[in-house]
């Protein structure tokens, strides 16, 4: 599994979260909801894929 | 609340991604670590973003959100603090008619069951023209501003139900207003709201205590 991809999709969605968060403005919440969530999204989907996979096949 | 609660759960997953990051392996290896994997990689990054979306519409709602970044909505954000009570909306921040922290949402928000809905919808368009578009010189409403939105709050009342004007509107009167036949913000009624156009060098009235001489 390449855990880089997952983590760097996740890292920069909550990235974007906290630009969201400290800066308190409506481009930065667009950003975060137009790119931030879907990178959650996909790097959150991508490791429950996994663990799905190594639990079907009995090496979880 | 929301914000602070936003912001813990952003730095547990933060944490918990570089801790998944760093000890992946070794996590994978130990007692208990598939399910520390599971809390770092999945639960708590879903929750950051569920919580960070609430946060950030709950954000969206201040009337300092609508008016602090974007240029075109500075006479919008200036046309709040006019000494003039013939500006309507002026008039309903200063009299304290709407949350003053919530003023821009009160009136923009239709009264109904997807209202919240559409208003951020409109916000999300106004957003893309802003950066994708072109910003018109006066922004205007994408629709008819709604009676029912003036009427949600005054109906009823004593200052609206005895004012004659009302009573005379399009010889249809009160129901004239309650049916949106006739609108609230019409011309010669309550027409002057933001008036950006004419902003120009109105007086600003800046909050100041009374003081005992």
């Amino acid at each position: 599994m390449n855990t880089r991809f997952f983590t760097a999709c996740i890292g920069v969605g909550l990235a974007l979260e906290t630009i969201e968060l400290a800066s308190f403005g409506p481009g930065s919440f667009v950003a975060f909801a137009l790119l931030g969530i879907p990178l959650i999204a996909l790097g959150v989907g991508y490791f429950a894929m996994h663990v799905v996979r190594l639990a079907l096949r009995g090496g979880a | 609340m929301l914000d602070w609660l936003a912001w813990i759960v952003v730095g547990l997953a933060l944490t918990g991604l570089v801790l998944v990051f760093a000890r992946y392996e070794q996590l994978r290896a130990a007692t208990g670590g598939p399910l520390l994997l599971l809390l770092c990689a999945i639960l708590l990054p879903a929750s950051a973003a569920v919580v960070g979306v609430a946060s950030g519409i709950e954000r969206s709602q201040r009337t300092e959100f609508c008016t602090s970044q974007c240029h075109e909505m500075e006479p919008f954000a200036r046309s709040l603090t006019v000494d003039d009570s013939e500006y309507l909306a002026a008039t309903h921040v200063q009299r304290g008619l709407v949350p003053r922290d919530r003023a821009c949402y009160t009136c923009h928000t239709d009264y109904a069951m997807f209202g919240g809905f559409k208003a951020k919808l409109n916000g999300f368009r106004h957003v893309l023209v802003h950066y994708l578009g072109t910003i018109p010189e006066h922004p205007k409403l994408y629709a008819p501003y709604a009676n029912a939105n003036c009427l949600h709050c005054h109906d009823g009342t004593r200052a609206f139900l005895k004012v004659k004007a009302h009573a005379k509107v399009d010889d249809g009167g009160f129901a004239a207003l309650r049916a949106g036949s006739t609108s609230c913000v019409a011309a010669g009624c309550h027409d002057v709201v933001h008036a950006t156009e004419t902003l120009g060098d109105a007086e600003i009235w800046t909050p100041t205590e009374a003081r005992v001489e």
